[in-house]
């Protein structure tokens, strides 16, 4: 890397840090709606969690999946979607700023588009998202029967990048509609909720169809079913669900990059807010 | 007289107008409802694949519970939207002032404003209701006296309903923003309403203490009394406990009217 892009970087990431602090001061000067969006995110959270503790509680696991296994996967999903919502979580407001001219104001700066809708706002329920979520998947993880060892702890880093990644992708794309002058809000709210609702159980315990839906146009397997299947061990592998497992944070990663362009060239072809 | 009626009927049709100029809303509005319908039914008869009652409901009743309680919850959808004419919009951008100027008064806007949405998406409900019937994915009512009794028991769970969500969006003339308040009441309101998953699967402690607060009066009672779980005896005194929430909301929200309209606060320019 040549000097020149080092300074680059560490200019880009100064400007990131002061850009975030600035936000979250914003966020301090109202100090009851700060507490409520952290209590915000706890409650999401724990919504999700309240009904995967009913379901395990009150039925003997999910086709042969042990509740502790079940609880690993939604422990998974909700640490994946906690950091999904402190990095990627402005993407769905695109739709509210080009409303507001915002992003009218945006094109002219210096910055990329897309770091600026990211730096937009501090998500402060991300806090709140994160404590729980660190909470539940350390007490799924102490319950599963597993040695952490280095290498499984080095893929489960890994992936959870990847899950955050492939989330940001899907919520990317539907953003990237908003450009086109399109409502894309009440989609990604449900979207999201989909995949709260949805994401974490084993994905076999769908009819075909729906299994087919989950690996493909809304890849809901790739967040937390398939790289937990890897993660758990063998009683649960077959080897497409292992090829599949390790994939996923490619297919994460992969899937980013490829919103991003697609949410770019629609940008290209935003025409304003008019006024 | 006559001018009074057009203006309602009017003002009944602007949220239903609204969405209908964004065809692509409408057509993703609907996809969203068959998808999750389909969902939720297939979920719940995975978990009952080795369970025939749980929590006094076998798999037909938690299915229709679950079915009928996302319908009900929809039709409150409107509320939910990121929408310019909230009345946090209202009060942030400063266009709150023309609701005190026209010649109607601001809380009947509001009624009948909230009015039109049920109205809209109450229509969608009801249509889904109808699928889903007639796809064999939900019960019917098990006789007549239990069908009226349900329907009864919806009513009085929209007032209730109506009321809370008129509470909260009043918060904004004294909090000026108040959109993560929205958003925990929605939570909340859907964790004690029975809307996420029904009640009856909570702990013994649960349930008491809901019975002391008006969420499960939206949703649980009357998805309750329709699919059984509530026999048509009890049902009549949980109508009773409906009522009386309503007349409590509403002495609740007449009086946080009356203390919004002295404290309006424009924000904008």
């Amino acid at each position: 890397m040549s000097e020149i892009s080092v300074r680059a970087f560490r200019r880009r990431l100064q400007i990131v840090r002061r850009i975030t602090g600035l936000n979250l001061r914003a966020r301090l000067e109202y100090r009851t709606e700060f507490l409520l969006a952290i209590l915000n995110g706890v409650l999401w959270q724990a919504s999700v969690l309240l009904f995967m503790t009913v379901l395990v509680t009150r039925f003997s696991g999910l086709a042969g999946w042990s509740s502790s296994e079940v609880l690993f996967i939604t422990g998974f999903r909700l640490l994946a979607h906690a950091l999904y919502v402190c990095f990627f979580l402005n993407v769905t407001y695109v739709p509210v700023m080009i409303r507001e001219g915002r992003v009218d104001a945006f094109l002219a700066r210096p910055l990329p588009l897309l770091t600026q809708v990211l730096l937009n706002s501090f998500n402060v329920n991300a806090l709140g998202d994160l404590c729980v979520a660190a909470t539940l998947f350390g007490v799924a993880a102490s319950t599963v029967p597993l040695d952490w060892t280095a290498p499984r702890v080095c893929l489960l880093v890994i992936s959870v990048a990847g899950a955050v990644l492939l989330e940001a992708a899907i919520q990317l794309l539907i953003s990237s509609a908003a450009f086109r002058q399109s409502e894309t809000f009440t989609l990604s709210t449900w979207i999201d909720e989909l995949m709260a609702t949805f994401g974490n159980y084993p994905t076999v315990i769908f009819p075909l169809v729906l299994r087919a839906l989950f690996l493909s146009v809304l890849p809901i397997a790739f967040i937390a079913y398939l790289p937990a299947s890897v993660i758990l061990g063998e009683q649960h592998r077959s080897s497409m669900t292992s090829i599949l497992g390790y994939a996923a944070p490619a297919i994460g990663l992969c899937a980013f990059l490829g919103a991003r362009l697609i949410w770019y060239r629609s940008a290209r072809a935003y025409q304003g807010n008019g006024g | 007289m006559a001018i009074h009626a057009a203006r309602t009927r009017r003002l009944l049709t602007v949220p239903a107008l609204s969405e209908l100029t964004r065809r692509s809303g409408v057509v993703t509005a609907l996809l969203m409802a068959v998808l999750q319908v389909g969902l939720v039914c297939t979920l719940w008869r995975a978990v009952y694949a080795t369970t025939e009652v749980s929590a006094g409901l076998d798999v037909r009743q938690a299915v229709t519970y679950v079915v009928l309680a996302l319908l009900v919850q929809r039709i409150r959808w409107g509320s939910r939207l990121h929408s310019r004419e909230s009345l946090w919009a209202l009060v942030r951008d400063g266009r709150i002032i023309y609701w005190f100027l026209r010649p109607l008064g601001p809380r009947r806007h509001y009624l009948l404003k909230s009015l039109g949405e049920i109205l809209y998406w109450g229509t969608w409900s009801l249509a889904g209701y109808g699928i889903a019937l007639a796809a064999g994915l939900i019960s019917p009512p098990p006789d007549a006296r239990v069908a009226a009794l349900a329907a009864v028991s919806l009513l009085l769970g929209q007032v209730i309903a109506h009321q809370l969500m008129l509470g909260i969006d009043l918060l904004c003339f004294w909090t000026t923003a108040n959109t993560n308040a929205l958003r925990v009441y929605s939570f909340s309101s859907d964790l004690l309403s029975g809307a996420f998953v029904p009640l009856w699967f909570f702990p013994g402690w649960f349930l008491t203490l809901n019975q002391w607060l008006p969420f499960q009066g939206t949703i649980n009672v009357p998805v309750s009394i329709y699919v059984g779980r509530i026999p048509a005896a009890e049902a009549l005194v949980q109508l009773g406990i409906q009522t009386l929430w309503c007349c409590l909301l509403y002495a609740m929200t007449s009086f946080l009217w009356r203390h919004a309209i002295r404290r309006v606060d424009v924000q904008g320019g």
